[in-house]
């Protein structure tokens, strides 16, 4: 499978499958400062009024089955980055509405020393609204707050240092897919299932990145418009 | 946004599709052509965007099409 090169194909390929594969619903989050929780909450709070959520198991199940056991639509809701207040305000609404996230963290993002967090994010395409941690300095998650988020909602991988793959060489994409995966077993003792890149590839258009997600043992694969089971999970 | 989901695994399971599916493939297909027709340089990536858009009328409260 090659990346269509043209809108034309592109849409076709995209319609063709829309219309017979099973699809999930998602929904992005990126910043999400304290100042916009209102707003926030009454998106959350729609969320849980028209759908449910899906956690990594009922969509393992659901892209074997086709099938959607509960009443309410599903909706992965993504929440990017590794944001500090993913977790301060996010995460609270969330759990007020009965809803899991799935976290995707750019592991490099945690490990930036705090003071130089801010500074990391305007480098990698990290998008910081407001300065509202400026008194610790501190606008990435801690890995001790990544291991209490894993305990109700989903962690995964969105690489290290959240570039495109295309732009690095073999090695540094060694380190971005198989290096972030290694950041997760250290810090939370064991492999995350999902991994995002930033703009894709999907599986099967690169082969030398279908190779290193298979090294580090990735399930899924999420890319713009798929999201790929690759692997039964033990 | 409406991810399309692959099982590649081994053992694959066939699916059927739903409304849902139909409805986001019609829908899909007739703004693609809209688009290309006003926007004639549109690129692969310009999917994603019209699947995006597509994905937030049917979040939005008062412009919801598709159930599933």
């Amino acid at each position: 499978m090659s990346a269509p090169d043209n809108f034309r194909s592109a849409a076709a390929s995209y319609a063709r499958d829309a219309a017979r594969a099973p699809l999930i619903r998602a929904v992005n989050f990126h910043n999400t400062p304290r100042i916009r929780e209102a707003e926030l909450e009454r998106q959350v709070e729609q969320l849980a009024r028209d759908f449910s959520s899906v956690n990594e198991g009922e969509l393992d199940d659901y892209l074997v089955t086709g099938r959607w056991p509960k009443s309410k639509p599903g909706v992965l809701i993504a929440v990017y980055e590794g944001y500090r207040n993913g977790y301060d305000v996010m995460r609270p609404l969330l759990e007020r509405h009965g809803l899991v996230g799935w976290f995707f963290i750019i592991t490099g993002f945690i490990e930036a020393p705090v003071g130089e967090q801010f500074t990391f994010a305007a480098g990698h395409d990290i998008d910081m609204e407001t300065r509202e941690y400026e008194a610790d300095g501190r606008y990435a998650m801690s890995w001790e707050e990544i291991r209490e988020l894993s305990r109700r909602h989903v962690i995964a991988s969105h690489t290290r240092s959240h570039v495109s793959l295309t732009s690095f060489d073999a090695e540094e994409r060694e380190r971005e897919i198989v290096g972030a995966q290694r950041d997760f077993v250290r810090h939370l003792g064991h492999p995350v299932r999902c991994f995002v890149s930033l703009g894709g590839p999907a599986y099967g258009e690169n082969p030398a990145t279908d190779r290193l997600i298979d090294i580090a043992g990735y399930q899924m694969v999420i890319s713009n418009l798929r999201i790929q089971r690759l692997r039964s999970w033990a | 946004m409406f991810l399309v989901g692959e099982n590649l695994a081994a053992g694959s399971t066939a699916t059927s599709p739903s409304g849902l599916n139909l409805q986001l493939a019609a829908d899909f297909r007739a703004h693609a052509v809209l688009l290309e027709q006003v926007r004639p340089d549109a690129g692969p990536g310009d999917v994603a965007k019209l699947v995006e858009w597509l994905a937030e009328r049917d979040f939005g409260t008062t412009s919801r099409r598709f159930r599933s």
